[in-house]
């Protein structure tokens, strides 16, 4: 049976050799747009691999809908099936079309067989590429390359929904284009965005988890980070919201 | 999965199961081809000489599932795989499931090559199945084992790395043997270099080894694939294996029927071992023709055999004719230029050798320690009869012909009375030579003989 719509981080810490990736880690994100703002090298990108399933927790776990994720369990691989992920830097295997990548995300993520010329059309109709379809990967712009992956991602119709800087190395037209693609996709999931873009955040995010040095240093709404500073709400309210918050863990 | 992407997939596992098939069998026949005297009409070698194709088709199947496993991560979409829902069994079982179907396919592609050289001419036994497990065991292994290295060598290297693990296997325990002076460790393989003539394998050798290396080869998959309890079983079951394999590695089983003889009577009465039976008739034909230029009085009374070792060993001889060994025995090996014994002839080896048996061989100091010592003179003569032997024969006479062999131009060269009783003898009419022939026969065989005066 299917449990709440909830993301559950427990006790989640990460070791890499000597080093401390992530340090007890307890989130508990449910349905909206959640971002995940840290520096480079905060944490967000191993957090977000455990999340999806890609890397194990030295220690704790993660819980979507009841089930601990995991590949080796029934109930960890049906938690997958609910997960979408769209990774900062995706590869493709060779000579694959859009339409192609897609259907092959879509066997991957166990959509059942007489679904799934529908939901790749339907995917690949939401993030704009229908026109696309048929041509092959390597052809794409950066932009469409990530909405063929956020195609990908989406195909299996998830109630989680992981993105790992999805706007990175977009332009800023691309980048409004994607804020209002992922806007229109999230309704009734839980979506993780990490970033370090406060543009996305201000964009996106309705709550906000700071993280830094692997720990979690702050969670709240996007207003209360905005708070935390002096200048108010825009992106450069969340600037002085985010050196604020940070200047006080340390 | 879509029409496409399924046919697509198809395309890639047919491609992959027919690449690697065509490829194992090529390399499989030209090495068990290049090793034909050894095995063509003999069932248990036949049998075990399709282990060989494995040294070369594991190094082909460990690189390809390395390469097919690496794949993603090269083109960076391992993580996408990793994630999936669906069991990796079948995320990367098709291509993998290809490989090794192409491996067993190359395998028996080969084993029907040996097939059909071998049953024309086999007259014992039949295709022993026993030595046949290891070569099926070692398709796993050689899966499992480039699948894990495909997981986590670079993904530039793991072919190459994997190719090279069946191969170092291979050389770690021949080393290993020639370190410890004894054969042990390369009975593990799927191939070993032990001739199957008079001895075999134990079968419980041959099981457990296929045991052991199915079971590393599935340990290892399994762990890819992520099924780590089966892995775990896997390796439990290898360990009792190679424990079992390791008890029976290094014995030898007699096969007492292969050392019986099978003659045919006539003058020369020919006689092979039950192990070279189905190269008997061809043995005899050439005998009594190259005896026969000697004259018929040269092969009255005489009893060729394919082995010295026969007449002490075998204890009855079976076949036609009467079985009262006769006064006269000249020893005519059955082997190759290099190695010895061989289950084809070598027409130029049985005629150096024949020449050897006849003139040589009675001088030999093994013969003087049983009191049939010769004279120098008889010894130079028989040196001088032999290059005309091989001159006659059109054969080199520079001692190539077999290691060790006289080589009598040079000793010719040397002692000019020598040659001039070669040339003298070269120079007789067939009649004349065959009746002085006659005429001295005792001398000639007991190494007495007198040059021409």
């Amino acid at each position: 049976m299917i449990g709440p719509r909830v993301l559950e981080i427990d006790n989640v810490s990460f070791r890499y050799g000597r080093r401390a990736v992530l340090v007890d880690v307890n989130l508990s994100l449910g349905a909206g747009i959640h971002a995940l703002l840290g520096r480079n090298g905060a944490g967000k990108t191993t957090l977000i691999k455990i999340l999806v399933g890609a890397a194990a927790p030295s220690q704790g776990s993660v819980r979507f809908e009841s089930a601990t994720i995991s590949q080796n369990r029934g109930g960890g691989r049906s938690a997958l099936r609910s997960i979408g992920w769209l990774p900062q830097e995706f590869g493709y295997p060779p000579h694959m079309t859009v339409g192609e990548f897609v259907t092959y995300a879509a066997w991957l993520k166990e959509v059942p067989r007489a679904r799934i010329r529908e939901r790749v059309t339907e995917s690949i109709q939401a993030v704009g590429l229908t026109e696309s379809g048929s041509r092959p990967l390597r052809a794409l712009s950066g932009g469409q390359l990530r909405r063929a992956g956020l195609a990908a991602a989406i195909v299996a119709d998830p109630t989680a929904l992981i993105l790992d800087e999805p706007t990175a190395g977009l332009d800023p037209e691309q980048r409004d284009d994607f804020h209002r693609l992922v806007r229109s996709l999230h309704v009734g999931k839980v979506v993780v965005v990490a970033t370090h873009l406060l543009e996305d955040v201000e964009a996106l995010a309705e709550n906000v988890v700071v993280l830094d040095s692997g720990a979690v240093r702050w969670v709240g709404t996007q207003q209360q980070l905005a708070a935390a500073g002096a200048e108010g709400p825009g992106v450069r309210g969340l600037r002085q919201g985010f050196s604020a918050v940070l200047g006080r863990a340390q | 999965m879509s029409t496409g992407i399924r046919r697509s997939f198809i395309r890639s596992g047919v491609a992959l199961l027919v690449g690697v098939a065509l490829l194992t069998t090529l390399q499989g026949i030209v090495t068990v081809a290049a090793k034909s005297e050894r095995w063509v009409g003999h069932w248990p070698n036949s049998s075990a000489v399709v282990g060989w194709a494995t040294l070369w088709g594991a190094c082909l199947a460990a690189g390809v599932a390395a390469w097919v496993v690496a794949a993603p991560r090269k083109g960076q979409y391992s993580q996408m795989l990793a994630t999936a829902s669906r069991p990796q069994g079948q995320v990367y079982g098709l291509a993998l499931a290809a490989v090794g179907g192409g491996s067993l396919t190359g395998y028996l592609a080969v084993l029907g090559y040996v097939v059909q050289r071998t049953a024309p001419h086999a007259t014992e036994g039949s295709l022993a199945v026993a030595e046949l497990l290891p070569v099926a065991a070692w398709v796993v292994m050689a899966v499992g084992l480039g699948a894990a290295v495909g997981k986590l060598a670079p993904p530039m290297l793991a072919p190459i790395l994997a190719a090279l693990g069946p191969y170092l296997v291979y050389m770690w325990a021949i080393y290993a043997d020639v370190y410890a002076n004894r054969t042990f460790f390369s009975d593990l393989l799927a191939m070993d270099d032990s001739a199957r003539d008079y001895l075999r394998l134990p079968t419980e050798l041959l099981v457990a080894k296929a045991v052991m290396w199915a079971c590393v080869g599935a340990a290892l998959l399994l762990w890819v694939l992520r099924m780590r309890r089966a892995s775990y079983v896997s390796t439990v079951a290898a360990g009792v294996a190679a424990a079992a394999a390791f008890l029976v590695a290094g014995v030898r089983v007699d096969v007492p029927r292969a050392y019986e003889a099978v003659c045919w009577s006539g003058a020369p009465r020919v006689c092979v071992d039950r192990a070279h039976h189905h190269i008997g008739q061809q043995y005899r034909r050439h005998v009594v023709a190259a005896l026969g230029r000697l004259g018929a009085e040269m092969s009255t009374g005489v009893t060729v055999m394919q082995s010295a070792e026969l007449f002490a060993l075998a204890e009855k001889f079976t076949g036609t004719g009467d079985t009262a060994p006769t006064p006269v025995r000249l020893v005519v090996p059955v082997a190759s230029r290099n190695t010895s014994p061989a289950h084809e002839i070598d027409p130029d080896r049985l005629t150096a050798d024949t020449g050897f048996a006849v003139f040589l061989a009675p001088c030999l100091s093994h013969r003087a320690e049983q009191g049939h010592a010769g004279t120098q003179t008889g010894q130079r003569a028989a040196v001088a009869l032999y290059h005309w032997w091989l001159s006659m024969h059109g054969l080199p006479t520079d001692g190539s012909n077999y290691p060790g062999e006289v080589a009598t131009g040079p000793a010719l060269a040397e002692n000019p009375a020598l040659a001039e009783f070669a040339r003298q003898f070269g120079a007789m009419s067939d009649d004349s030579r065959v009746a002085w022939l006659a005429k001295r026969r005792p001398a000639l065989l007991s190494c007495r003989l007198e040059p021409l005066a």
